[in-house]
Parts: structure tokens; sequence; C-alpha cells
């Protein structure tokens, strides 16, 4: 039996002015699975996020995110569908104002029948779940870094969404740390069955992650497949990404393109 | 290539800034001589991104010049190069001259028109949370209210207190003068107790709190901003302007005031001690002059100025906050927007009120 689809976008456009960033972008996401987004810096990966999160609004194009039109719905129905996701933003975007565990809490005040009680326990065990059992009243200022991932790793899972969405998890990391947060973003999703994208620049990253690899070149999806089918494709970027071999930068005009001298002339 | 091409000769010295910047002005020289340029790289043994750099700039000069430009002995590595090194961006150089003031003033009117809306749609949207908060819903920061009114109430009350006693000293000694050449001193309590109750406590309070609270809201709320925790907020499904915004707008509304009223009572003691100490009017007769030619309406008209100044610092604040777009160096922007524009309609609100207040009775 096939797995519900939570993500449906079909020709997605967002524009910043006259800089198109996504250009009909167009991609489904089933209940579930390990998704991970990868494609150069600008080529709309953080912006499709953030497009499902209705923080953006497409010109163009349309978004289904769990049985919500976001282009169609009314504001209250937006927010209902942003309740049901979970963002792990690239930072952690904390608020610093708060400790890990009231920012864990978050997410659950909006419930409106849940006792604070049990917001506070909720907060502290998915806090213990990603090891930062002891660090529940620190307030992210006295947190490391990986520490504050984590964190906000919690606190993007507390309310069990059914769309979990991670900006560059492993940035900034150090290699354990890296793996530890791999680990523990499919652990969680184990846990609460949500459907997983995840944005990165690691090749190990996607390896121990993906089940699906979409990668995205100037807005819009330009291979689909699991790593062993986009590997095989031969396209230099992906060929480049899994070789961790920053050739990749490269592609693009040269030098060779704009001044017109493609091959070598004898002197005259 | 024409006949009389221009030939220059690229020195083996090509990849250096120095070799680069000679290879430009000596093809600059060229491009303003002749129909066609021709570039010689065979002594070059690399290129380089100096060399390539400066191969672009005068392959941009000469078709801006609309001269020919060509390249002759290239090797095969440094063709090599040359399809290795990425090529920057040479399009959409900036533009000069009167359509880019028109386009800059456009850009501007419109970006003037954006936040006007912006900045209304705020207020608007602070006063429908307030009201909503009020019938006890809406997200909340248990204890927040208390916690800003008292950073903005307490920590601002020295330097309210100093500023308003110099200022009320100030404006007595100015007036001090006058008046007694006019036999006129005891009038020095009207003048005090008005300009300061009125019109001086309000303002310095204003400013002050605009100075200080306002360009930190801009900050805070900046900061969190490019940090992406408003949008973490919103993807949690809580609204910023109730959460963050409206407990800084009712702790605003009760801190101006009171400060104010603080302001009032050290401008006047500053009033009372140039009437005193310096024009030798009794203690008693001051107060006796005060008492009877100011009334509880002058107190009250601070007050309520005092009230229009507090939101116009919590929303120009908040707005130049929550709207920030960018990085760390757009967050001491925005403070400063905040304050500058806090500043201006503070006084246009002021004159205003002093207007209408004079012409309708």
């Amino acid at each position: 039996m096939s797995r519900p689809i939570v993500v449906e976008a079909e020709g997605v456009v967002v524009e910043f002015g006259e800089n198109r960033v996504l250009d009909g972008l167009s991609v489904t996401i089933a209940a579930g699975e390990a998704v991970c987004l990868i494609g150069g810096s600008g080529s709309g990966k953080t912006t499709f996020l953030r497009a499902l999160l209705g923080l953006l609004v497409p010109s163009d194009g349309a978004i289904q995110v769990l049985g919500t039109d976001l282009l169609r719905a009314d504001e209250e129905a937006r927010t209902t569908a942003a309740r049901r996701m979970g963002m792990l933003f690239q930072h952690g975007a904390l608020l610093g104002g708060l400790t890990a565990e009231e920012n864990v809490v978050l997410p659950l005040i909006q419930d409106s029948g849940m006792r604070p009680r049990l917001a506070r326990s909720l907060a502290r065990m998915r806090l213990a779940q990603v090891g930062l059992g002891e660090a529940v009243c620190h307030y992210p200022r006295e947190l490391s870094g990986g520490m504050r991932k984590r964190a906000a790793l919690a606190r993007a899972v507390v309310h069990e969404p059914a769309l979990l969405l991670c900006d560059e998890p492993s940035s900034g990391l150090d290699p354990a740390t890296v793996v530890a947060i791999d680990e523990l973003m499919l652990r969680l999703r184990d846990d609460i069955g949500a459907a997983l994208v995840v944005v990165t620049h690691h090749p190990a990253s996607v390896r121990r992650i993906a089940d699906r690899v979409v990668y995205l070149e100037d807005g819009r999806v330009a291979a689909d497949g699991s790593v062993a089918e986009v590997q095989s494709l031969g396209h230099p970027w992906i060929d480049g990404f899994f070789s961790e071999d920053r050739a990749s930068d490269r592609v693009g005009l040269t030098m060779a393109d704009v001044l017109g001298f493609p091959e070598e002339r004898p002197a005259r | 290539m024409s006949e009389q091409a221009a030939l220059i000769q690229a020195t083996s010295t090509l990849h250096t800034l120095e070799g680069a910047r000679a290879l430009v002005e000596q093809g600059e020289t060229e491009i303003s001589r002749q129909r066609s340029v021709l570039v010689d790289l065979s002594r070059a043994e690399t290129i380089g991104p100096n060399g390539a750099a400066a191969l672009l700039a005068l392959h941009r000069a000469a078709s801006l010049a609309g001269v020919e430009f060509d390249l002759r002995g290239l090797s095969a590595s440094q063709v090599r190069e040359l399809r290795e090194l990425p090529a920057p961006q040479i399009e959409g150089e900036p533009e000069e001259g009167f359509e880019s003031i028109a386009h800059y003033l456009g850009g501007l009117a419109e970006e003037v028109a954006d936040q006007f809306l912006d900045f209304l749609s705020l207020l608007a949207e602070t006063v429908y949370w307030a009201a909503k908060r009020a019938t006890g819903s809406g997200p909340w920061r248990r204890g927040q209210f208390v916690r800003e009114a008292f950073a903005m109430g307490n920590e601002g009350v020295p330097i309210i207190a100093v500023v308003s006693l110099l200022v009320g000293l100030v404006t007595a000694f100015q007036a001090a003068d006058q008046l007694r050449q006019f036999g006129a001193s005891i009038f020095i309590a009207n003048l005090v107790g008005l300009g300061i109750l009125r019109e001086m406590g309000p303002l310095v309070t204003a400013i002050l709190v605009a100075g200080r609270s306002g360009s930190a809201m801009a900050a805070e709320l900046g900061t969190m901003a490019v940090e992406e925790e408003i949008d973490a907020l919103r993807v949690m499904g809580i609204d910023p302007v109730p959460y963050l915004v409206v407990p800084k707008a009712l702790a605003t509304l009760i801190a101006v005031p009171a400060l104010t009223i603080l302001a009032d009572f050290f401008g006047v003691l500053g009033g009372f001690a140039i009437a005193v100490l310096y024009l030798g009017l009794a203690p008693d007769a001051f107060t006796a002059q005060f008492v009877a030619g100011i009334g509880p309406g002058d107190l009250l008209t601070g007050i309520a100025k005092s009230s229009l100044f507090a939101i116009v610092i919590v929303t120009v604040g908040c707005h130049f906050g929550l709207r920030l777009r960018g990085g760390a160096e757009d967050v001491g922007r925005a403070a400063t927007n905040a304050v500058v524009t806090s500043l201006f309609l503070i006084i246009l609100v002021d004159g205003v009120y002093v207007t209408v207040a004079t012409l309708i009775p």
C-alpha cells in the first residue's frame, strides 16, 4: 500500500525582485520518507523549505502540505498546517530569552488542552532524548553550537509533527556531532513517523539519511531518486558533491566562454 | 581582425597585480586610439586571476567602445586555465545619471509608502491583540510585561531625573532675567509649570525613552529576525505581535506616562531652585503661584501626550525590528532608523496636538 503524500509542489515559482529563486519546482514527498535536498548555493533549497512553511508566498504554482493548499488556504488553515510541521533552522533559532526547556515547550503551549506540567515533562523528555537532560535550564548563550542544534531539534519534534524540515542541520559542527545529529534525526523520525526533508551540503549525511535525493539547480529539480540513482546520472555537480570535490563550484561561465577562446591558438 | 590592429604584448608578469595593471593601462590607451586591439599572450606563461581580470576589463572596455578585441598566442595550458577560471558576472553594471536618480527616488517613495502601511498594520494588530489579551486569549509570555515595564521604567529613572532637572534649571534661567526686568519674577512659577508639565516633561521623557528603549526594541527584534527566531515563532503557530510586541506596548504605555510625571517633578524642582536661589522668591510664594496658575488639566495634557508618544515609540521600534532582513550590520541600522523616525514622529505628533488643542478649545 502506497504511503500518503505529505508534500505536493507543482511548478512553484518564488521571485525576489527580478531574481527568480524557484523556477517551476515540482516535487512530491510521501509520509515517513527521508528526503535530502542538495544543490549549489542559491539553487533554492532553503527558499523551498520556507515556501513549505508558508513563510514565503510563491508567485505561481501550487503547494499542498499535509492536505492544505497553502496558496488558497486562509491564515488559520495555514497556521494549522504550520503547527503540524517541525522546523530545525540553520542556526537553531532558539529564543535567547528562554531556557532550553522553555524553548521546547513553546510548540506545546499552542495546544490549549495541554497542561503546563505535561508540556514541561514532554519537553524534558525530548531534551533528554537529544542528550540535553542536564541542560534544561540553560539559556541558548550557555550552550555550544551542537547543543543548540540538538535543543532546536527537540523543539522541532516535541509536538510530533507530520513533516520535519531541517535546514543544514550539520553546518558548523564537528564530524562526530554531525553523525550524532544525523542519527538523532532518523531516530526521531522513526519515533514520530514524520516525513523528513533535510537540506545538507554533507555527502556523508546524505548517504546516512536519504531514502531519496532531490538535486536542485537554478530553482528546479534536476535530479530525483535514490543516492545510487542520482550518482549514476553522471551529472558533474552531483559527481563533485559525492566525491567531496568542490570542482563543482567551478561549473558555469568560465573566462574562456567570456573571452571566446575555447581552443589553443598558435602565435601569429 | 583588421590589418590596423594595435598589438599589445602581455609580459611574463601578467599573472601579477603589477603585470595586470600595466596591461590594462596599455590596452585602454590603444582602445581609445585604434579600431581593433590584439593582445599577444605568447610571453605570458600563466594568466592567473589577475591576468584574467585584466583581459576581462579590456574586453569590456573594447566592447563598450565598439573596438574589436582579440587574443593570440594562447598555449594549451593557458586555454585550460581560462576554462578553469570562473567568469564574474559581467552584466548589470549600475546605471548612472538621471535615470538612476529617478529610479532611486521612485524606489524611495515606494519604500516610504510600504513602510507607512506596515507601520499602520502593526499598530492595528497591536491594538487588536492587546484587546484580545484583555479577554484572556492569545499567546502570552507570563511575566514579560512586568519585566519590560520594570526595565524601561526603573532603569530610565536616573537619566530622566537628571535631564529633567537640568531642563527645568535652564528654562528658568533663560526666563529669569526677562521676568525680573518687568517685575514679574513671580510668574516664573507659571512659566516653569506650564512649560514643563505641558511640553518639556513629556517631550524630554519621550526623547530619552526613544533613545534608550525604542532603539533597544528595534535591536532586540531585529536580532531575533536575523537569527530566524521570528520565523521559528511563526512556524510554531505563534504570532510574534501578541507574543513579543504587545507586552512591550503595554509596558511602554505604563512606563512613559509614569516617567513623565517623574520628569515633571524634577523639571519643576529645577525651576523652583532658580526661583528661590537666583530670583530670591520665597518658597511659599512660588508654591502658591504654582498652585494658583497650574491646574490638573495641565498635568493631564502632558500625560495624554506622553501616551501618544509611547504608542509612537513602541510601534516604530517594533516595526523596524520586525521588518529587518539581512545581517548583523542591519540591526544597527534598524536601531538608528527607529530612533530617528521616533524623534521625528514625536515632534510631529506634538505639533499636531498643540495646534489642534489651540485651535479647538
